[in-house]
C-alpha cells in the first residue's frame, strides 16, 4: 500500500463520531477530555489494523487532529436539542447534592450563567473554539494512540528489516 | 526555514494553551462586570469538563471553568511548552524517544480517578491538579516531535509538487 494513500479520515470519522456523541450526552461526559482522547487513540487504533505500512507520529497527530474536528461538529450539532435536557439534569443534581453537603459560594449563580438563550453568534464562537480544544486533545489521544498501537507495529517492521537475508550470516539453531 | 517553523509551532502551541489556561480563570474574573461573557466563556469548556462544584477551585467567589484535575491539564501543558527550549536539548532524548511515557505518567492520574471512581478514597484537589499536572507536562516532548515530522514532511510534499 502506497504510504499517500492512508485514509484518515475514515477512521477519524468513525471515532469522532463516536466521542462527538458521548461527550454530548449528560453523565457520561463527566470523564472529561478523556473521551475524545480515548476516540482519538482509538481512531489511530483503526488506521494501524487498516495500513499495511507503518505509520508516522505525524499521522497519528493528523488522525487525532481530524478525531477532534469530527467530534466537535457532532457535539455542537447534538447539543442544541439536548440544552433543555442539560438544563434539567444539571439543576436536579446540583438541588439534590446542596441537600447533602456544604456547596461552594456562588454555585446558584451557576444555574443561571447555565441557562444563557440562545444566540447565533456565540453558537459559532462557541463552535470555533470546541473545534480548536477537541482537535487539541484528540492530537494528544492520537500521538497517545501511537504509543499504544503504533510503535509496535513500527518494531515488528525494525526487527524484519534487520533479520539477515542471507543464509550465510545467519547463526546456527541450536 | 526549519528552525523558523520550529519557533513559530513552539509560539503557536504557547499562545494557543496560554489562552486555553487564562479562559479557565476569566469568568471567575469577569462575573462581576460582565455576566454574559463570563456566562459565555464558561459554557466554553462544558463539552470537555464536567465542571462540578465540588470538584472545582473557586476564585473570588466564583468557580473556575474547569474541575481541579483539567486545571492541572491546561497547566501543565502550558508551563511544559513554555519552558520546552530550556529543558528540550538535555531532555528530549531521555523522554522523547520513548512514548511509553505518555501511558506511564497516565497512571496517578487513572488510579486516582478509579479509586475516587470506586469510592475507595477521596483525593483533595491539589492531588487532583498534580495528577494532571504531570502528565500533562510531559505532552509537548512528543507534541513538537509530531508536528516538526508533520510539517516537514508536509514541506516535501509541497516540494514535490513544485518540481513536478
Amino acid at each position: 500500500m502506497d504510504k499517500k494513500q492512508v485514509d484518515f479520515l475514515t477512521p477519524a470519522a468513525l471515532a469522532g463520531a463516536l466521542a462527538g456523541l458521548v461527550s454530548a450526552v449528560p453523565f457520561f461526559n463527566c470523564l472529561c477530555c478523556l473521551w475524545i482522547m480515548a476516540a482519538a487513540a482509538f481512531s489511530v487504533y483503526l488506521l494501524v489494523q487498516k495500513s499495511e505500512v507503518a505509520i508516522k507520529s505525524s499521522e497519528a497527530l493528523l488522525t487525532g487532529i481530524l478525531t477532534g474536528l469530527v467530534a466537535s461538529l457532532v457535539n455542537v450539532i447534538l447539543e442544541i436539542p439536548l440544552r433543555p435536557v442539560y438544563a434539567v439534569v444539571f439543576d436536579r443534581f446540583f438541588e439534590s447534592l446542596s441537600r447533602f453537603m456544604e456547596m461552594p459560594p456562588g454555585w446558584e449563580n451557576l444555574t443561571q450563567m447555565r441557562d444563557q438563550g440562545f444566540n447565533l453568534a456565540w453558537f459559532f464562537l462557541g463552535w470555533l473554539f470546541s473545534s480548536i480544544m477537541f482537535s487539541l486533545f484528540g492530537a494528544i489521544g492520537g500521538l497517545i494512540g501511537y504509543s499504544l498501537f503504533g510503535q509496535k507495529k513500527n518494531s515488528g517492521e525494525k526487527n524484519a528489516q534487520t533479520l539477515p537475508q542471507d543464509d550465510s550470516h545467519s547463526q546456527p539453531g541450536l | 526555514m526549519k528552525k523558523k517553523i520550529i519557533i513559530w509551532s513552539w509560539l503557536l502551541t504557547v499562545l494557543i494553551s496560554g489562552l486555553l489556561l487564562a479562559g479557565i480563570f476569566l469568568p471567575a474574573f469577569l462575573a462581576g462586570k460582565n455576566r454574559s461573557l463570563a456566562s459565555f466563556i464558561f459554557s466554553l469548556y462544558s463539552p470537555l469538563c464536567h465542571q462540578r462544584p465540588e470538584r472545582s477551585y473557586n476564585l473570588w467567589g466564583q468557580q473556575l471553568s474547569v474541575c481541579s484535575r483539567c486545571l492541572g491539564i491546561y497547566a501543565g501543558f502550558f508551563f511544559s511548552a513554555f519552558l520546552y527550549p530550556v529543558y528540550k536539548r538535555s531532555w528530549k532524548i531521555k523522554i522523547g524517544q520513548n512514548f511509553q511515557w505518555l501511558i506511564v505518567l497516565a497512571l496517578p492520574l487513572a488510579a486516582d480517578f478509579l479509586a475516587g471512581w470506586l469510592k475507595i478514597w477521596d483525593s483533595p484537589l491539589f492531588f487532583k491538579t498534580l495528577t494532571g499536572f504531570f502528565w500533562a507536562a510531559v505532552w509537548p516532548f512528543f507534541w513538537f516531535k509530531a508536528l516538526e515530522e508533520f510539517l516537514s514532511s508536509a514541506r516535501n510534499v509541497a516540494s514535490a509538487g513544485k518540481v513536478e
